[in-house]
């Protein structure tokens, strides 16, 4: 097995520590979304982009409609048994690092769909999510609010900013330390990755 | 003596001509990429401000005075990314195409007289040289989207390449409708034949072609037909992740910059201050972010034309209007108007 | 005279019941006669089969509304033992749609056709009472014809499990092929849910949630 290089570390000194923070800093204020929509929240989604709540302000306005040059996974609504195979596929093709927040109670738990034989019972069932933003549809500023949290979480993680991947099974390896990671900080919750969100 | 004949004369005893021309053009172009390059990222922020002003929004105002630093976030961030290559890619081609989209955009600022006296390469058919470098764009846009080995960017990289082809024409009829006026393709020489009247004026049809067409070369709203999200995912560049996609981000900023400067150099007396006032590379900037923050308006206006309609334009109205724009020229500058 | 009474006049001996609901006339015919009831519809000119959906009746459920479905009936008692209680009734059971309560075993499926006449305007609601068990659910196909049926029927198939004898192409619309259980039905198990992921390119199923993923 190749060998994993992890920078920023305390151990490596404090200009590859202050190295992470700046790649963090830019990870954390420049988040595209990547532009796609699934139900209902998705017209909220559109309305947080719009004048009166402006998602531009956090540097998140520039939805991209390939995942290739995305960051962030908005999912906006209802994700049907049919649809969660492609959202993997389009999760999976976007490149590392990448966030998922999970918008309304479909995405995070099924929500109005609980027990339904057709709709997946939240989206963390098929990828790793970062933020649930509750609500049947959250309102903007509550999608905002999870977008602050984000940043906020990539900022405050105490992981190294970048992990060198030598070939694809290294790739592999990776990307699911870094699922099984995500799942186990929402199960630490806030206070346990470095202080409650201001 | 122009400024580069003023520097490599201070050099050459030092170094001996040869090293001194050589020192002297590498240092002044690597100067004025620089320039463009740092310009790019300023017109990003521009470009989000001003996008977020005209549809009553404020913009990025998070990090940095004014959201001044979101550029510097979305570089950190692209430089960060994974970098994926996509299985089934055709690596020469798709690799190659993130350098020969580019790099031709930032030669030509070469050309570019920026100041009364200063151009880096004033070579005697400058414009013609000029457009004829900055056409290069739709090989790279082909072997963008073919190398790409996805029917959304072989589309959009065919579509984008015929655009430009077809948008290639009038832009350069209007720029010869100038050179008409001029007598000459010097750049430095076409800023200075408008001393009296600046070309807008007696070519206000030339200027309507050049921006138009522009637009086209630049290709943003209303006309991205190349990169339409809901017909081709975002065009050619549907596979490029992270720095490579952020190397086409550039280009496209790169291009706005050069299309306003280029309208203000052809058209609106380049570094000629108006009145007479204090001539320089800053009259010059000026109307550049005029030309640009215009481009960005109309970028964040309109909506996208259908792709029939924007090549008819083209072919059937502005190609016979640049003709008959080109013989107005030329009735002008033989009867001694201009 | 609108085209449903024609259709219910040439069609009298397949007709079990006539009705009308929300100002739109309604046949209940059965299986066997639905064919000819169809052609018959098309042919008087129901240019338009609206759609063909389901009802599931667990034979609890029929017990509970037996009245409203008509399978019993209030009777006034005919000599009732006490002279006073003049207006006693008892509730006897009687045939509707074509059944009686004590030969239904697991429970009844309704079929609905919704017809619809262009030119006319006029409606026309055709029911089907079938067996609930899945071997036994099935009725003849109309898709040929109303090519439009095609869909309707595979729809219903997949959902309700409703075997359409006859059809082209008899198989699951929306769910994938080894998806079990229809959906729609009463006593179909939510408990327990089945993922979707995809394998060359088409859709399977798995009882894990990340599987393929
Ligand atoms: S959470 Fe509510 S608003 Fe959002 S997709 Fe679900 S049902 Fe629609």
């Amino acid at each position: 097995m190749a060998r994993i290089v992890k920078s920023g570390s305390p151990e490596e000194g404090v200009f590859l520590t202050s190295v992470d923070k700046m790649l963090k800093w830019g990870r954390a204020n420049s988040l595209w979304p990547m532009q796609f929509g699934l139900a209902c929240c998705a017209i909220e989604m559109m309305a947080t982009m719009g004048p009166h709540h402006d998602i531009a302000r956090f540097g998140s306005e520039v939805f991209r409609a390939t995942p290739r040059q995305a960051d962030l996974m908005i999912v906006p609504g209802t994700v049907c048994k049919k649809m969660a195979p492609r959202v993997r596929k389009l999760y999976d093709q976007m490149p590392e690092p990448k966030y998922v927040i999970a918008m309304g109670a479909c995405a995070s738990c099924g929500g109005p769909y609980q027990n339904s034989y057709s709709v997946v019972q939240g989206v963390d069932k098929v990828i790793p999510v970062d933020v649930y933003v509750p609500g049947c549809p959250p309102r903007p500023e509550a999608l905002l609010d999870g977008l602050q949290r984000l940043q906020e979480k990539i900022q405050q993680d105490p992981e190294p900013a970048i992990r060198f991947a030598k070939d694809t099974e290294d790739t592999e390896e990776l990307t699911s330390e870094r699922e099984a990671k995500q799942r186990r900080d929402w199960e630490l919750g806030p206070s346990e990755l470095g202080g409650e969100p201001a | 003596m122009t400024a580069v004949e003023w520097l490599t004369a201070q050099l050459a005893p030092l170094v001996g001509q040869s090293w001194a021309v050589l020192v002297v053009y590498l240092a002044l172009s690597a100067a004025t990429i620089g320039f463009v390059l740092a310009a790019a990222p300023g017109l990003v922020w521009g470009m989000r401000k001003v996008m977020g002003h005209v549809q009553h929004r404020t913009g990025p105002y998070r990090v940095g005075p004014f959201g001044l630093l979101q550029p510097v976030a979305d570089g950190i961030k692209l430089v960060s990314k994974e970098d994926i290559v996509p299985a089934g890619v055709d690596e020469f081609s798709w690799k190659l195409a993130v350098y020969v989209l580019p790099v031709p955009v930032f030669i030509v600022f070469l050309f570019i007289p920026w100041h009364p006296g200063f151009v880096v390469s004033n070579v005697a058919t400058g414009i013609v040289l000029l457009l004829a470098v900055a056409a290069i764009s739709p090989v790279g846009e082909v072997l963008a989207g073919w190398g790409s080995n996805n029917k959304y960017s072989v589309l959009g990289g065919l579509r984008a390449a015929a655009m430009d082809v077809a948008y290639e024409v009038p832009l350069v009829l209007a720029a010869a409708s100038v050179v008409i006026l001029t007598g000459s393709m010097e750049m430095q020489a076409i800023v200075e034949a408008q001393q009296g009247v600046w070309f807008f004026l007696v070519q206000p049809i030339g200027l309507f072609i050049f921006l138009i067409a522009g637009l086209a070369k630049i290709g943003v709203a209303p006309v991205d037909l190349a990169e339409a999200e809901s017909e081709f995912v975002a065009g050619f560049h549907t596979e490029y992740s992270g720095m490579r996609f952020g190397l086409l981000f550039l280009t496209l900023f790169a291009n706005i910059i050069l299309i306003s400067l280029l309208t203000s150099i052809l058209f609106l007396g380049g570094w000629q201050a108006p009145l007479g006032l204090f001539d320089g590379v800053w009259w010059l900037l000026a109307k550049t972010v005029v030309i640009a923050v215009f481009l960005l308006t109309t970028w964040f206006t309109l909506p996208r034309v259908r792709v029939d309609q924007f090549m008819n334009l083209g072919w059937k109205l502005l190609f016979p209007l640049a003709l008959v724009n080109m013989v107005i020229a030329g009735v002008l500058a033989k009867g001694g108007i201009v | 005279m609108s085209l449903a009474d024609d259709v219910i006049d040439t069609v009298q001996e397949h007709v079990i019941e006539e009705d009308v609901q929300k100002d739109k006339p309604l046949l209940v015919t059965d299986p066997e006669g639905l064919r000819d009831v169809m052609a018959e519809a098309q042919d008087a000119g129901f240019d338009h089969l609206c759609f063909v959906t389901a009802v599931d009746w667990p034979k609890d459920e029929i017990e509970d509304n037996a009245a409203w479905l008509g399978f019993t009936e209030e009777r006034e008692v005919e000599d009732p033992d006490d002279e006073e209680d003049e207006d006693a009734t008892e509730t006897v059971p009687v045939e509707s749609k074509g059944w009686h309560l004590d030969d239904v075993d697991d429970g009844l499926m309704e079929v609905v056709y919704n017809l619809y006449s262009y030119d006319e305007g006029d409606h026309l609601a055709v029911q089907v009472w079938v067996p609930r068990e899945v071997d036994q659910c099935s009725v003849p196909t109309v898709s040929d014809l109303w090519a439009g049926a095609n869909w309707h029927e595979r729809e219903v198939f997949d959902l309700y499990g409703v075997t359409f004898e006859g059809h082209p192409d008899m198989k699951r619309i929306f769910m994938p092929e080894d998806w079990e259980g229809h959906p729609h039905r009463k006593d179909y198990d939510l408990g327990e849910q089945q993922y979707i992921y995809r394998e060359d390119g088409i859709d399977k199923v798995t009882k894990d949630a990340g599987k393929g993923w």
